[in-house]
């Protein structure tokens, strides 16, 4: 049943797996394959094999959040296909993604870069405004996101409301 | 040659054994949070500190937002 219900659980479990893989993508480029940044860079510089050592750990937990909410996306998104309620068009469903991508940078960005400090993006700079430039980007993920999202969930509608 | 060459590879394997087991030797690189080497306990305490709840508090505090936030903006998208 194609229900503005069903098209919410589907939507929720894009945004929850855009969310995993935008954790993801951040440890692994920023923390991992860049090094420009860790989680605990600001208050711990690895400058010295013992603060590199504690970050990777905190990177870990970091990392474990991030299964943790990429596993329950895909649990979501299970469910919701066993049912027969995966109601969203290709479109839409990229949107989600791409919200939860954003959402993540956005928030992830505000609390620990902004709020807390505990590291910058590039953490040798501080605060600056490549830290500015990322929440902006995010922030325009959300909205091409939700407008993506929104565009397909239109024509799901009209399908929808035409088929019966 | 196949003798030259025999004796080549025991050669190259020997330099890999003692590099590998060097490596291993290494102090430096039991320095992990459950290793019993020097760094590996400096690691452990600067880890399970006083400090532990609250930088756990903090890596884990975006992830309850970012769930409120996604089911704010699913209702959102998908209005009624």
């Amino acid at each position: 049943m194609n229900t503005p219900d069903n098209r919410r659980a589907t939507a929720l479990a894009g945004i929850v797996l855009g969310i995993g893989m935008g954790g993801f993508s951040d440890g692994i480029l920023f923390h991992q394959i860049l090094q420009i940044h860790n989680m605990l860079s600001a208050l711990r510089p690895r400058t010295t094999l013992l603060n590199a050592e504690v970050n990777m750990f905190w990177d870990g937990l970091f990392h474990a959040f991030t299964w943790i909410t990429t596993a329950v996306g895909i649990g979501m998104l299970v469910r919701v296909a066993r049912v027969g309620r995966l109601t969203l068009p290709v479109k839409s469903w990229l949107g989600t993604l791409l919200i939860g991508w954003g959402l993540f940078n956005l928030v992830e960005g505000m609390v620990n870069h902004v709020m807390l400090g505990l590291h910058h993006v590039v953490e040798r700079l501080g605060l600056s405004v490549w830290d500015a430039g990322l929440l902006v980007a995010s922030a325009a993920a959300v909205a091409v996101g939700v407008r993506l999202a929104r565009a397909g969930l239109g024509k799901a509608a009209v399908v929808a409301a035409t088929a019966h | 040659m196949a003798v030259s060459a025999s004796r080549t590879a025991r050669v190259s394997s020997g330099i890999w054994a003692v590099g590998l087991l060097g490596t291993l030797a290494s102090a430096e690189l039991n320095a992990c949070p459950v290793c019993h080497s020097d760094l590996g306990q400096q690691v452990r305490a600067a880890i399970f500190n006083g400090e532990f709840a609250w930088h756990l508090l903090v890596v884990a505090l975006p992830f309850p937002l970012l769930a409120l936030a996604a089911l704010g903006l699913a209702q959102w998208v998908v209005r009624r």
